[in-house]
């Protein structure tokens, strides 16, 4: 009976190669069928607020970034892109009521803050635009050991509203609500409103008022699109594509166009 | 037996352990199957089940997906097959007189234990990796640091599995039992270490108590590997269940214990 000797040198060590490159090939399967399904339905959803500028907007020609951003995502896709607009992403506070499913879209956008919660709904990112609230008040007066109430104007959505509330009402503050910036702005000159949360971008022209920043986790940060938890051949075609257009300039020119800041300014 | 000398029988020893499983074909097949069927097979088909449905939604908020949360958990599963199971040499080893001629030799036995350890340890390691191999599928990011991290934590996880396996190798004298025997102890700590069902992170631990049987939830406490995966857990996806320097502790102390208790009953053989 002949035995077989043992392989010696690094023939010896072939089976551990092997083993590597079968578990590195194999973690290149597509983990899901999102992708799968997107493309058979030829387009995806994006469920978006009806007014968030400058990431949404009601103009045609000038839709608002993330329309724009998601648009040339589909286009490079080669598939169509919906907005769903839906409007209890702009009244209500708490994103429980917003109603967003699966069924009803495909990812989540229109000035997404990427924030801890956000992430712990969805597979939120990459960042790709700064959004955030600022305080404006008399002299930078802060929120706590003041009287009199806060105007709020909320562009972004994923901001963690709940916690907000709770905010204003440890340092006693009454809230209102704005849906416009001007409006908010209109309220502040004409002293209806003592204070307000709202983007740095607010143009605000009343004497005497300053900009201060909030505390964690409303101070300016990122905003970028979500996507529903566990589409990962989906979203990682779409990170794909996003880091495309951020080597090429694409992103930056849209940023300018909306004056939106990069989020490494 | 001195200096050098020591060294270079310290490493003979190891490297013929490393050498003979790492080309061992049949238990390749084990490290790669392992992955395969617990993260691609078992993760994906359940993923669906713990994925987000609905943005707000309370059930089932956790910042990872299902194959993100049992991923760090099969690392940990294929380190402590692959330590054990080299420690299964020992059987061999004893069986065919080569363990003799080793404690007949003037290499100390404290030597001879902590060469084989040490290769468990080292296979063990290469085995981890070998999950990690597969860390795209899962959606699990690899930089170097947590790369780093988990080399580390996957040693010393390999170090303390490998002391066990001696231990467990050294009260048994027939391979077939050391098989039984080791299924025996790696699957109930492997299922009670929290590392197929997620507990929800906003869950105090009242509502822990309310959600799951107060039984399973002392034995999974009580399981020291509950808090390695958590470690795990807390390098490869970044988010832990308790606190960060628990998981370091409990690893510490059990390779310290581990190996203390191998060396007392290596020196009894």
């Amino acid at each position: 009976m002949r035995r077989t000797a043992p392989k010696t040198g690094w023939r010896a060590w072939a089976p551990l190669a092997l083993a590597f490159t079968l578990c590195a090939a194999l973690g290149h399967l597509p983990p899901d069928a999102s992708l799968r399904d997107i493309k058979r339905a030829g387009l995806f959803r994006v469920c978006v607020p009806a007014v968030a500028s400058p990431w949404i907007t009601t103009d045609p020609t000038r839709p608002g970034f993330d329309i724009e951003v998601l648009r040339v995502v589909a286009q490079r896709m080669d598939l169509g892109m919906t907005p769903v607009a839906v409007s209890e992403m702009d009244n209500g506070i708490n994103p429980r009521s917003w109603g967003l499913t699966r069924a009803r879209c495909d990812m989540i956008a229109g000035g997404l803050a990427i924030t801890g919660v956000t992430r712990s709904f969805l597979d939120a990112g990459p960042v790709w635009g700064t959004a955030g609230l600022v305080l404006f008040s008399a002299d930078g007066a802060p929120l706590e050991g003041q009287d009199g109430t806060v105007g709020i104007y909320l562009v972004g959505t994923g901001t963690d509203r709940l916690a907000l509330g709770r905010l204003l009402r440890r340092a006693g503050r009454a809230a209102q609500v704005f849906d416009h910036p001007e409006a908010l702005a209109d309220a502040l000159a004409s002293g209806q409103i003592e204070a307000a949360i709202a983007p740095p971008d607010l143009e605000v022209t009343t004497p005497g008022i300053e900009i201060s920043d909030l505390p964690a986790p409303f101070e300016a940060g990122g905003a970028g699109p979500g996507f529903w938890k566990g589409d990962r051949s989906f979203s990682e075609e779409v990170r794909r594509i996003l880091r495309r257009m951020e080597a090429q300039g694409t992103l930056s020119t849209l940023r300018q166009a909306y004056g939106i800041a990069s989020p490494t300014e | 037996m001195r200096g050098l000398a020591l060294l270079d029988a310290i490493r003979a020893v190891w490297w013929r352990e490393v050498r003979r499983t790492l080309t061992d074909r049949g238990q390749l097949v084990g490290g790669v199957s392992r992955p395969v069927l617990w993260v691609i097979v078992l993760g994906i088909g359940l993923n669906p089940w713990f994925r987000g449905e609905t943005y707000g939604d309370l059930r089932f908020v956790v910042p990872f997906t299902y194959l993100q949360f049992i991923f760090p958990a099969v690392v940990v599963l294929n380190i402590l097959y692959a330590a054990i199971q080299s420690a299964s040499s020992l059987i061999w080893d004893r069986k065919f007189g080569f363990l003799r001629e080793l404690l007949v030799s003037p290499m100390p036995r404290t030597a001879i234990l902590l060469a084989k350890v040490l290769a468990g340890t080292t296979i063990a390691v290469v085995h981890g990796c070998l999950v990690l191999a597969i860390s795209r599928i899962a959606g699990v990011s690899l930089g170097w640091d947590t790369l780093l991290m988990a080399l580390a934590l996957m040693a010393a996880l390999g170090f303390a599995a490998t002391c066990l396996g001696i231990v467990l190798a050294i009260s048994l004298r027939e391979f077939e039992s050391f098989g039984v025997f080791s299924n025996a102890v790696i699957l109930p700590l492997y299922f009670t270490a929290g590392s197929v069902f997620p507990i929800d992170p906003s869950f105090s631990r009242a509502q822990t108590l309310m959600t799951y049987p107060a039984w399973l939830v002392t034995v999974v406490e009580a399981n020291p590997l509950t808090y390695a995966v958590d470690t795990m857990r807390g390098v490869l996806i970044g988010w832990q269940e308790h606190a960060a320097w628990i998981g370091p502790t409990v690893i510490g102390t059990s390779v310290i214990v581990l190996f203390a208790l191998a060396a007392y009953r290596f020196s009894r053989l």
